[in-house]
């Protein structure tokens, strides 16, 4: 397969996989956003016994109930590509992949599943502390579940808990509690679901903005605007938090995203943040080129976020690739080298093992275990092979970090207008918050562009090249199920939105008490 | 148990009468069923091991062919980053 590779099939199983993870999250984080600012509403209304708060939690309960029902179960083509595009990655990484996958399936069974059928149908038929735990435990079930997937996925850019068996060719879990608690999935976790506490957010700002402009359902909307906005506030506050240790992590265990993040050329010490900078498109790497047409940076900000010091050196992609005597940074070469011969160790193995030679297996194992973490190295022959592409990373990057930061401002002002009950006198932030729910998806969407992109050239950082993950499938099968793919999801999203648009236009329920749903 | 029998038992009314009374419930559980559908039967039932799933033997087939994937060095190749 190697010597034939088919980069139509890689390339073509990477974009199915990113287009129908976009589609996918694009129903995500309203559903586990929504929760709950939904159990926030009901727990007042038990709190205080005011209906009105009940009915805010009956209308968002009927819009997050059309958002589940049409976005469950497109994860599960997600699923089907693990087997059919990247079979070769499935087979390493199953044994890691297969315990957060299962775990991830019996908690959206057992807690979702179970409970948002009393969430949907329950108002007024069980008790009312019963119906709001049951609230309360959609809400951590949806959450629950998204650990497990971020955890596999954390995995993959920071391996750990794991032996590789060269009898097997598969990575095999030795240690749970490393790939659940490792620094990677901690945060991924703290920072992929926060930023849905976002999104869910600004759906409900948005929607509420645009009841407000129609001078429709104002006490609905302003209630539902001050829980939405002190949440969303709390939310972006910790994405902020959490994305500046996500910099702390990929300086520590990914610099080449890092450097492609920055657009960082040439390391430095005490190095700048670009805040915002053109890149010279004409740059190559280890070329004498400018590196940015024009750049503004806050000074030294770039090695306190990475490593907590503001003169720290922060390597740039020509110290990865050529390497960096002064500052220890080790030559892909030198990578590539040591991945050479821990696959030639590992290929000795193999033939040991088939001739039963014990002495010769010992031996080559030892070898192979010396140089295991340079394994997915020996795939290249291309020091600049390794560096992910710079301007995709460069660009998402500020797109999230330039919206993320814009939000901050928005939250505050429409808590501050929601509570002093001025909203309705500014048209203006209401418009601006109608646009803040697509720009929220447009910031986690590149966001997930930095993370994943950012990867590249692997699927598992530094052990396993992407080009060696995919199947060996015909490329035609791809690009017809990526175009199969890609209508059906697109059906469900139209369907998603005039379902949504006319519980929107017909609002909540009017009477007191009755199934709203 | 007897608690738990009942609370099931309402959880299972709430969750028929709800949605027996609400045409939008209804709708809802038609698009559940025909994605249902179409994922489990159409794409993971017919489809998928029809004529994308790779066929592998046995799991020992299968980590060979992985295996052999993994040591095929012989001719190094170039990642595109363009892509």
């Amino acid at each position: 397969m190697i010597e034939n590779i088919d980069f139509t099939l890689v390339n073509w199983s990477r974009g199915q996989f990113a287009m129908v993870a976009f589609y996918h999250w694009l129903f995500i984080p309203i559903t586990i956003g929504t929760t709950y600012i939904i159990a926030i509403a009901q727990s007042i209304h038990v709190k205080t016994g005011d209906p009105e708060w009940e009915r805010i939690a009956k209308f968002w309960a009927k819009l997050f109930g059309i958002n589940f029902a049409i976005g469950v179960g497109t994860g599960i083509i997600l699923g089907l590509e693990f087997g059919t595009n990247w079979a070769n990655f499935s087979w390493i990484a199953g044994d890691i992949f297969g315990a957060p996958l299962a775990a991830e399936g019996i908690m959206a069974f057992f807690l979702e599943s179970t409970f948002i059928a009393v969430m949907f149908f329950g108002w007024g038929r069980v008790g009312k502390k019963f119906h709001l735990v049951s609230c309360w435990l959609v809400a951590f079930g949806a959450s629950l579940s998204a650990l497990w997937i971020l955890t596999a996925n954390a995995w993959m850019n920071l391996p750990v808990g794991m032996n590789f068996n060269p009898d097997t060719a598969r990575h095999e879990m030795v240690d749970f509690w490393a790939v659940l608690l490792s620094p990677f999935a901690v945060n991924k976790f703290l920072h992929t679901i926060t930023s849905c506490f976002v999104i869910g957010a600004f759906f409900i700002i948005a929607i509420s903005s645009w009841y407000m402009l129609k001078k429709r359902e104002l006490m609905l909307a302003k209630r539902s605007m001050v829980i939405a906005s002190v949440f969303g506030l709390m939310g972006i506050l910790m994405v902020v938090l959490t994305g500046d240790r996500s910099a702390y992590n990929a300086a520590q265990h990914q610099p080449a995203k890092l450097a492609a993040m920055e657009g960082l050329y040439n390391g430095q010490e005490g190095a700048g943040l670009v805040l915002f900078g053109i890149l010279n498109p004409g740059k190559s790497i280890g070329g004498n080129e400018k590196d940015f047409i024009v750049k503004i940076e806050i000074p030294k900000m770039l090695s306190l976020l990475g490593y907590k010091d503001l003169d720290a050196f922060v390597p740039g992609v020509n110290d990865l690739v050529y390497g960096n005597d002064e500052f220890l940074i080790m030559p892909a070469s030198e990578k590539m080298r040591r991945g050479k011969k821990a696959l030639e160790a590992l290929a000795s193995y193999k033939q040991a093992s088939g001739n039963n030679d014990t002495g010769q297996m010992d031996k080559a194992k030892t070898i192979f275990e010396e140089n295991y973490q340079f394994m997915g190295y020996g795939h290249f022959d291309r020091p600049e092979s390794i560096i992910p592409n710079i301007p995709f990373i460069f660009y998402s990057f500020r797109i999230m970090i330039i919206l993320g930061s814009a939000f901050v401002p928005v939250f505050i002002l429409v808590a501050f207008l929601a509570v002093k009950n001025r909203l309705e006198n500014n048209r203006w932030l209401l418009h601006l918050c109608i646009w803040c729910f697509p720009l929220a998806f447009v910031s986690s969407m590149a966001g997930w562009i930095v993370a994943e992109v950012g990867r590249q050239p692997w699927t598992i950082q530094g052990l396993l090249p992407t080009m060696i993950s995919t199947s060996n499938i015909n490329s035609t099968a791809v690009i017809l199920t990526f175009w199969m793919f890609a209508a059906m999801l697109t059906v469900l999203v139209i369907a998603e939105y005039k379902i949504m648009a006319a519980a929107i236009r017909k609002g909540p329920a009017q009477k007191k008490g009755g199934n709203n749903v | 148990m007897k608690k738990l029998q009942f609370l099931s038992c309402l959880m299972l009314e709430s969750l028929i009468s709800g949605i027996q009374n609400s045409r939008l419930a209804k709708l809802l559980l038609l698009i559940i069923f025909i994605k249902f559908l179409i994922f489990y039967g159409f794409l993971k039932g017919f489809l998928y091991p029809k004529y994308l799933k790779p066929h592998y033997e046995s799991d020992q087939h299968r980590s060979e062919q992985v295996m052999k994937d993994l040591l095929n060095t012989e001719k190094q190749f170039i990642y595109d980053r363009k892509h």
